[in-house]
């Protein structure tokens, strides 16, 4: 009977008199503790998470931030890192504002104690950030943002970079289109850009480095749209005009996606391959329907073309059992989950949460991640990795566009960064 | 002893300044004690609400002295914070290290540059009231902000410029905080000054009847383009405190949304009172600065509060506390010598 009460009494409260008790004697001696016994046992480490949840990085931020606690939840469950300390995630919101996220990050160091910080989406945010935790000596962990500038120009020794760097990326659509030239017989191509320092500067690395490595491909125009161009038909049908094997774009952002649909629309890109337009996974599942197949695009790390790694199952695993079978990591979100394991195993192998130990331990260090085993440069402390081009496709494998295995080509990152580490060390900034 | 003299001094200096006088009192202190609150951050808030305070007062010389509304004055603490940034940068030393020197003269350039460029900005405005002026400041402030953006050999585009490190005891935050309480502190007497001078009195002349101060022989349109680049000018003076603040510029810094900043800033304290923006920039920031802590939901907080004070206190939180007070102004315990400068004072109505 009075066992029947105690249930009734668990059922109504959640929790027997007993329990509490015990409970709250155990919690109050704990807290009684002095700070030095209890510190071996459960000294949380404090990651903080910068990323926008408003504003135009908003859409790439999401699955990240649905990811990141997933992560931290596996790495807690063996006790944290060194199995000792849990991971504690704190987001802010840098509203893509470079002084938003300065003070962000002043504020996560200063009044939550983080020992890192992970973000952010806008190289600018990214690099005013830099100037923030290079002065606290706080580890900094880039996982979106991938400007060459934050590992070079811009270099400290406590920022690493998961990603392929926008160098390395624009490398990687000469190498594939130089490839694809020579399989395809294409000749004669025109480019695309927007007219500003950015647009220009990429069109002139795509035309000077494509001229050394598939000469046979000649450029026969030149064009430029402005910032922000709404109405692409006059640049759509001049181009249809020269009747090109290929177009490059160097277009970005939002610009790009009106581009796209318009030239969808126009049946130019029926007409003319367009390689190395930036389509992340998030996009594959967003514009599921309505991307056009056989355009050829250009990612960072896509789920579908590392599967045979048990890292990333394990991630797809994880995170399919929260959000569903129709839901799939991105790009960045595959990108933060290495850059969590990979504090994982830079703590272990520092034998401490030390943010120098820590430091020095990833530098130059080789980490299992979901796109293999990858090495950082000692110089410049970025990732060995590779990005990724191929063929919009409609798989059986999965119920979203992919790139199609058939054509994808993995240009693997040290085929594409600064050749040496004299060159790189020296464009980087002197601090002190 | 009369009623004054019971009441004592708080009310003696709201007799003789209007709100201005105990407000700036109040923040003064406050200001002045900030470093001693534990931690860094409640100073690093506290110098963030002192610079854009003082954009937000430049703002208001232009919003609630003139009777103007700008969407583009951004630009002007934006060319200000370039203005030290690249002077900075180009004093430096190969490992990033300034001079105290250099570092001074980095910051006063700022001020004449942002005058310079509101003086050319300001000849065209000027021309134009009402939604025009507002129209083509916005104009304005967008072609200098799409010029930095896209300059990349000389602004570094929308990268921005980062490592603008301020030299030795500076790079320490309470002693940069007391750097900018002295500037901060200067350029509001300044703006007193400026704001109560007769150049001051025939802004609001210009703001309540435009016609009637041309039939009364003043040259509006010079009188409107040296107010312009007054508030230029201190806006510059904000700009430059905010690179080596930051550690950075960015081209965001002349965007409309910084633009807008300034706006609210003056809603909330209350456009009407030389301190309101001062008052506005403690309330957004201070909330901007701890709810992120909380809420992602920053953008819907500060508009529930716009639309609470649009729709409840239209002339914001400064206008509630001196609707209070006002009728002890010139109540008859009003000490007969305190009479003519109150009745001058009188804030901006």
């Amino acid at each position: 009977m009075s066992g029947a009460k105690d249930d009734l009494t668990k059922k109504l409260h959640g929790i027997s008199r007993r329990d509490f008790l015990v409970t709250s004697v155990a919690a109050g001696t704990i807290a009684l503790l002095p700070r030095w016994v209890r510190a071996g046992s459960a000294e949380p480490y404090r990651i903080g998470v910068c990323l926008p949840t408003t504003g135009p990085g908003a859409n790439y931020s999401a699955r990240p931030i649905k990811g990141l606690p997933l992560i931290a939840a596996q790495i807690n469950k063996r006790g944290g890192l060194l199995g000792k300390h849990p991971i504690e995630l704190y987001f802010r919101d840098t509203q893509t504002k470079p002084d938003v996220g300065a003070r962000e990050a002043r504020s996560l160091i200063l009044n939550e104690k983080v020992q890192c910080i992970i973000g952010t989406w806008s190289s600018a945010v990214a690099m005013a950030i830099q100037e923030i935790i290079h002065e606290h000596k706080v580890l900094h962990l880039a996982a979106t943002s991938n400007s060459s500038k934050i590992v070079n120009e811009n270099y400290t020794p406590y920022s690493f970079m998961f990603g392929p760097n926008s160098r390395m990326q624009s490398g990687a659509t000469v190498v594939a289109v130089a490839e694809m030239i020579k399989k395809r017989g294409w000749n004669k191509f025109v480019t695309l850009g927007q007219d500003y320092e950015w647009g220009r500067d990429s069109q002139r690395v795509f035309v000077s480095e494509l001229a050394k490595a598939a000469p046979e491909a000649k450029l026969i125009k030149a064009l430029w749209c402005r910032l922000g161009e709404t109405d692409f038909s006059s640049y759509i049908t001049a181009i249809m005009a020269m009747k090109p094997d290929f177009m490059f774009g160097a277009i970005a952002g939002k610009d790009n996606e009106t581009f796209l649909q318009q030239a969808k629309a126009m049946g130019l890109l029926k007409k003319v391959a367009y390689p190395g337009v930036f389509l992340p996974v998030t996009e594959l599942i967003q514009q599921a329907k309505t991307l056009p197949r056989g355009i050829i695009g250009i990612n960072r790390c896509p789920f579908f073309a590392n599967m045979q790694y048990p890292m990333m199952q394990e991630y797809m695993k994880i995170y399919q059992a929260k959000f569903g079978k129709d839901d799939f990591p991105d790009d960045f979100a595959c990108m933060y989950f290495d850059a969590l394991n990979g504090l994982d195993q830079a703590a272990a192998k520092a034998g401490s949460v030390n943010n120098e130990a820590m430091r020095k331990a990833l530098t130059g260090a080789t980490i299992d991640t979901c796109r293999g085993k990858l090495k950082f440069r000692e110089c410049n402390n970025q990732l060995d990795c590779p990005s990724y081009v191929g063929e919009v496709a409609n798989s059986k494998e999965w119920p979203i566009p992919v790139f199609d295995p058939k054509t994808l080509i993995v240009v693997p990152g040290d085929k594409v960064w600064m050749p040496s580490c004299d060159e790189v060390q020296k464009v980087q900034k002197k601090r002190s | 002893m009369n009623n004054a003299t019971k009441r004592g001094f708080w009310l003696r200096l709201y007799q003789t300044y209007g709100l201005t006088g105990p407000v700036s009192l109040v923040l003064g202190v406050a200001f002045l004690l900030v470093p001693l609150l534990p931690g860094e951050f409640p100073t690093i808030v506290a110098a963030e609400i002192l610079i854009l305070g003082l954009f937000a007062m430049s703002f208001n010389l232009i919003y609630g002295y003139m009777g103007q509304i700008t969407f583009g004055h951004a630009a002007f603490f934006g060319v200000g914070a370039y203005s030290t940034a690249l002077l900075m940068r180009a004093l430096q030393s190969p490992v990033g290290q300034v001079g105290y020197l250099d570092f001074f003269l980095s910051l006063l350039i700022a001020m004449p540059v942002s005058a310079l460029c509101a003086l050319v900005v300001g000849y065209f405005c000027v021309r134009l009231t009402g939604i025009y002026f507002a129209l083509l400041s916005l104009a304005f402030g967008e072609l200098l902000y799409y010029l930095v953006f896209s300059w990349y050999s000389f602004t570094k585009g929308d990268d921005g410029i980062q490592g603008i490190m301020p030299p030795g005891i500076f790079s320490e935050v309470v002693n940069y905080y007391y750097l900018v309480l002295i500037v901060v502190a200067g350029c509001t007497v300044l703006l007193w000054r400026i704001t109560n001078s007769p150049f001051g009195y025939t802004l609001r002349m210009i703001r309540d009847n435009q016609r009637r101060a041309v039939f009364l022989g003043i040259n509006v349109r010079l009188v409107m383009l040296a107010n312009f680049v007054l508030a230029g000018a201190f806006a510059g003076v904000a700009g430059a405190l905010w690179g080596p603040f930051q550690r950075s510029v960015s081209p965001f810094l002349l965007g409309w949304v910084q633009s807008g900043m300034a706006v609210f800033m003056s809603l909330i304290g209350g456009a009407g009172f030389l301190t309101g923006p001062l008052v506005g920039s403690a309330i957004y920031t201070f909330l901007n600065a701890y709810i992120t802590q909380f809420t992602v939901y920053w953008p819907l907080t500060i508009g529930l509060i716009i639309l609470f004070l649009v729709l409840y206190l239209p002339g914001g939180v400064l206008s509630l506390l001196d609707k209070r007070l006002s009728p002890l102004k010139h109540h008859d315990y009003l000490p007969e010598d305190a009479a003519p400068e109150a009745a001058r004072s009188g804030e901006s109505s």
